[in-house]
């Protein structure tokens, strides 16, 4: 029997989806394969702090569900990634299922990124904390692109019209530190390969 | 994505409304916020909050039990019925989340009664009597454990850290989970007698409103946990507890409905069969989103997808304003409520095995479905199977699910 599996997803498109959501307490799931986890992380904290205009930072759940619920409620951050569940048993997806008010702070969001494995233990150990995440649950493409190089340029030609200036002038506003902090412009040089000129 | 759409995609003020959209369907995991924003919309019918409220005025110290399924509206009702409990003369009620105290995946006969002494401590306000400190203090120590100087000849009993020719000896609490003695089990009903009498003048009866306890998934260790809420009770503190669906068809069912004064049951609302279910939903949607915002056909496919459970209304909608916002659309129109219920579906389908698909295609086709396994109260627990009982009582295998399984090939 072959069950229909969670949508994948670009990191792109997971990273537009996140950029929709207020400043609040909204979580989502990714699964990944362990190998990429490192890559994955860095990527959607990079791309969460540009898109989102958010401070972004990592907790791992490698000691356990109390060093994992203690180490969330010492950070001060907007957004967590929270990763590294797979020496999880059954037990501790239940713990946290107990603790999962805990993670209920308003305007703080966060991303649970899981392998396949630890995807199923919490559905089956942590029926109320899924349900919670439940239906931003991925399964994410890495490496697939969300836009065409078609699609990428017509969304240049529609920030061009938006803000009446090219591709160069936004450069040289970068350049300059002069670049309005709107989150268009962030979006801008990433289309243009220049995250470098974002100021973090 | 259509190209023409993507001119307005990255426009702030676009992504400022969607974000506005969103946000009034934030509340999921906390309720509480949502009614602080005047969300809560009146039941089609009387609402649970409204009988155990009236039960209360009737007999403040009484015992309710709330069951219900994951996302069915359970703390909404709690927090109603605070609202309206709160309305009485002479009665307090005060709203407490077992989870944020105690490891409810840990709970033990004394921990609800340690966690509840606690909060109704923390009512007192500043005072010198003695009396009342002292009890405070036992409270506290008994709940969280606490240090005693012992002379060195009772070394052996006590796990210490030495100083001189005194030893620092250690109390457990009762909270971080242990079995608790007779003896301290008497103290805490000592000291909580006496901050009772220390409330009554500003609070009258005091009604304890004991949420999270649907988490305990072990119908066994719910049932232990009655003998706190009878003590609780004879104390002269009125109870009402939410608790996990098991015990609604757990062999511990009847010891509950035996020891509580009422037993009660949050179904899923009806929006197949019951038009009042229906205008239900649709208010909930309504109040919340910007006027034209949803698309009246929107708004249906929605109703029909959450199956009648609030908490997948909540977030089916919110999933699909996301939808929504990628497809560069301005509002929100079916084919975001389609695709949005598609991954919810998906989502809803990760890990299950083949006998549990078996048990929803059975369900689905032949609309008979009494959870006595495992397996079956997990998918009842789960939301994957729904339950009704108005107009009638009833089970539907999830909206979302349905077009997926359909798919599904049944190998031998």
């Amino acid at each position: 029997m072959i069950l229909p599996s969670l949508l994948r997803v670009s990191l792109d498109e997971f990273l537009l989806r996140l950029r929709s959501q207020p400043e609040s307490n909204i979580w989502s799931a990714l699964v990944v394969s362990p190998s990429n986890f490192d890559e994955v992380i860095e990527d959607l904290q990079s791309g969460i702090e540009i898109l989102a205009e958010c401070e972004v930072s990592s907790v791992s759940g490698d000691a356990g569900v109390l060093q994992l619920c203690h180490d969330i409620d010492a950070s001060s951050v907007d957004y967590l990634l929270l990763w590294n569940f797979e020496s999880w048993h059954p037990d501790a997806w239940r713990q946290l299922d107990s603790f999962r008010s805990r993670l209920n702070r308003q305007k703080r969001g966060g991303v649970v990124i899981l392998s396949s494995e630890s995807a199923k233990l919490m559905v089956a150990n942590a029926p109320n904390f899924f349900s919670w995440l439940s239906p931003r649950v991925y399964s994410l493409n890495l490496g697939a692109e969300f836009l065409t190089a078609e699609e990428r340029e017509e969304r240049l030609s529609a920030l061009r019209e938006w803000s009446g200036q090219s591709d160069a002038e936004v450069i040289a506003l970068a350049e300059a530190k002069e670049l309005p902090a709107y989150p268009e412009y962030g979006e801008w040089l990433l289309l243009l390969n220049r995250e470098d000129l974002i100021e973090r | 994505m259509p190209l023409q759409a993507i001119s307005a995609f990255y426009m702030s003020n676009r992504l400022d409304r969607f974000r506005k959209e969103m946000a009034a369907f934030e509340g999921a995991a906390d309720p509480g916020r949502s009614l602080d924003r005047g969300h809560y919309v009146p039941h089609p019918s009387k609402s649970l909050a409204d009988t155990i409220a009236g039960r209360i005025a009737l007999r403040p110290t009484s015992t309710h039990l709330l069951i219900g399924g994951i996302g069915s509206g359970k703390t909404t009702e709690l927090l109603v019925a605070r609202d309206r409990i709160n309305e009485l003369p002479d009665t307090y009620a005060h709203y407490l989340d077992i989870s944020l105290d105690a490891d409810i995946s840990q709970m033990k006969p004394g921990v609800l009664l340690a966690v509840a002494a606690v909060a109704i401590s923390k009512l007192i306000p500043e005072t010198d009597n003695e009396d009342i400190r002292r009890s405070v203090r036992t409270i506290h120590d008994l709940a969280y454990g606490s240090q005693s100087m012992i002379d060195r000849a009772e070394y052996e009993s006590y796990y210490a850290e030495i100083y001189a020719d005194y030893i620092v000896a250690e109390h457990k609490g009762i909270i971080p989970v242990r079995s608790e003695t007779p003896k301290e089990i008497k103290e805490l009903l000592e000291a909580i007698d006496v901050i009772k009498q220390a409330a009554a003048e500003k609070y009258g009866t005091i009604v304890l409103l004991l949420d999270g306890l649907d988490r305990l998934d072990e119908d066994e260790k719910f049932a232990g946990l009655m003998r706190d809420v009878k003590t609780l009770s004879k104390c002269g503190f009125g109870v009402v507890l939410v608790g996990p669906i098991q015990a609604a068809y757990g062999k511990y069912r009847q010891r509950l409905e035996n020891t509580v004064t009422s037993f009660s049951y949050q179904p899923c609302f009806d929006v197949e069969r019951d038009a009042d279910a229906r205008n239900f939903l649709a208010k909930i949607l309504a109040v919340r989103a910007s006027e034209g915002f949803i698309e009246p056909s929107a708004a249906d496919s929605l109703i029909h997808y959450s199956g009648g459970m609030l908490r997948d209304l909540i977030n089916l909608t919110q999933a699909a304003i996301e939808e929504a916002y990628l497809s560069g659309s301005d509002n929100l129109q079916p084919t975001h409520v389609d695709a949005a219920a598609q991954s919810l579906g998906r989502n809803k389908l990760l890990g299950l095995s083949e006998s549990e698909i078996e048990i929803m295609e059975r369900v689905a086709k032949e609309g008979k479905f009494i959870p006595k396994t495992d397996a079956e109260l997990r998918l009842l627990v789960a939301g994957r199977i729904l339950e009704y009982r108005y107009p009638e009582t009833r089970h539907a295998v999830h909206p979302a699910i349905i077009p997926l399984i359909e798919k599904v090939p049944v190998s031998s």
